[in-house]
């Protein structure tokens, strides 16, 4: 058997900050962030708003829709880069907040924008090595705390948000059919947060840093190719998945990458205009609008592909069952 | 002469792959001119390293002045041991 997506409930922070502001604090010129990088607005977790309260509301979405599916629950997995505490992990908060079994197995997985992909495979193996029927994978992740307001490479790309993806067992032949995780570490200070754990990085700043330029190369090179392996490896010509659901980064790259792929227009999806870039939460919410809108069917062919900080990139195949 | 063949490249990577349509002199500064931006020039560094075959660092961006054409074909004449006074010149 399989891992399929049974569900997607998402959370986005009531208040909305728009380029205009985005561009009085940072000197990023409004109309670039909307037509080049294709983004319009972002959602802004308060500051008394944890990460653990956003996954909260994203799985209360997701159950609002799943009738008994919370008592069903045997892992919590919560993808995070900006947990409430260093200890205990968000999941443990999260698990109980939500009233799930104790007899449920939680943890955090601390990717960014892989996050999803990355959980999807740990989901499919408790599936497949028979360790547990039901997993809740909650991507909730707020960088816009971490995010310097007068950065010029940063400012603005990002949103919050959190989104909760149930996911139980389907038959051999469809849901997950395969994966394809990666890491180069070699790239960690591409996109760093120094200074945010014990080591002490003097002269370093205390806001993320990106070298945009390096992980631009990245997405249009190694993810490129690592996405047309695991097409090949499944036996893929472009021309038959349905939907390509990249990590939803900015609108340029991805119309790199789709053009790299051999891609038409119409099969990558491009869904950041009103949340911006949202980490691990970017791929199931951009999913969640394909399933609201209805174009998923059984049997579609979709490749999801979650690419960045670490650097760490996961590819899936997903036939939808 | 390797350097006119580089400054080719470079101008075909421009026009046909970035679409810059204005003219094109040793002296353009593709950021500080306004003929790329920020992104356009971060698929442009990432093409002509494609096209050379070689990686640029972001400090040799900075400090030999690569958003500017003619120190761009100098740069990559240099890497590539061509240019004019180079020993691997292509003939022509």
């Amino acid at each position: 058997m399989n891992a399929r997506i049974a569900g997607i409930g998402s959370y986005l922070p009531a208040r909305v900050v728009t380029n205009e502001e985005i561009a009085q604090a940072s000197g990023i010129d409004a109309r670039f962030l909307e037509e080049k990088v294709g983004i319009a607005s972002r959602h802004v977790a308060g500051d008394g708003e944890p990460t653990s309260a956003m996954a909260v509301r994203a799985a209360e979405a997701l159950f609002a829709g799943q009738g008994g599916a919370r008592a069903h629950v045997d892992v919590l997995i919560v993808c995070t880069q900006n947990p409430d505490y260093r200890l205990p992990t968000t999941a443990c908060i999260v698990q109980h907040r939500l009233g799930l079994s104790t007899a449920c197995a939680a943890f955090d997985v601390n990717l960014g924008c892989s996050g999803f992909v990355y959980c999807l495979a740990i989901a499919q193996n408790f599936i497949r090595a028979g360790g547990a029927r039901t997993v809740l994978l909650i991507m909730a992740d707020q960088y816009t705390k971490i995010t310097g307001r007068e950065d010029r490479v940063t400012a603005g790309l990002f949103g919050d948000a959190a989104c909760a993806v149930l996911v139980n067992a389907c038959e051999e032949g469809y849901g997950v059919l395969d994966y394809l995780l990666g890491t180069d570490g070699g790239g960690a200070e591409k996109l760093i947060l120094y200074n945010s754990g014990v080591a002490r990085d003097a002269g370093k700043p205390g806001t993320l840093y990106m070298d945009g330029r390096a992980i631009y190369k990245f997405a249009v090179t190694t993810v490129v190719e690592q996405a047309r392996q695991a097409m090949d490896r499944a036996g893929l010509a472009a021309g038959d998945v349905r939907h390509v659901v990249f990590h939803q980064a900015n609108k340029y790259m991805l119309e790199e990458m789709r053009q790299r792929l051999g891609l038409r227009p119409e099969q990558v999806v491009v869904a950041l205009r009103e949340c911006a870039n949202t980490v691990s939460a970017s791929i199931p919410l951009a999913l969640e609008q394909l399933y609201r809108r209805q174009e998923v069917h059984r049997g579609d062919v979709l490749l999801l592909c979650g690419f960045g900080v670490g650097l760490s990139w996961g590819c899936a195949v997903y036939k939808e069952p | 002469m390797q350097t006119e063949r580089i400054r080719q490249r470079i101008e075909t990577i421009l026009r046909d792959e970035l679409h810059v349509a204005g003219p094109l002199h040793d002296t353009t500064a593709l950021l500080g001119d306004n003929v790329l931006d920020s992104m356009d020039f971060a698929n442009y560094l990432t093409r002509v390293e494609e096209e050379f075959g070689l990686s640029i660092s972001n400090e040799d961006v900075a400090e030999r002045r690569l958003g500017i054409v003619g120190k761009m074909v100098e740069y990559l004449a240099e890497r590539t041991g061509g240019g004019a006074g180079g020993g691997h010149g292509d003939g022509t």
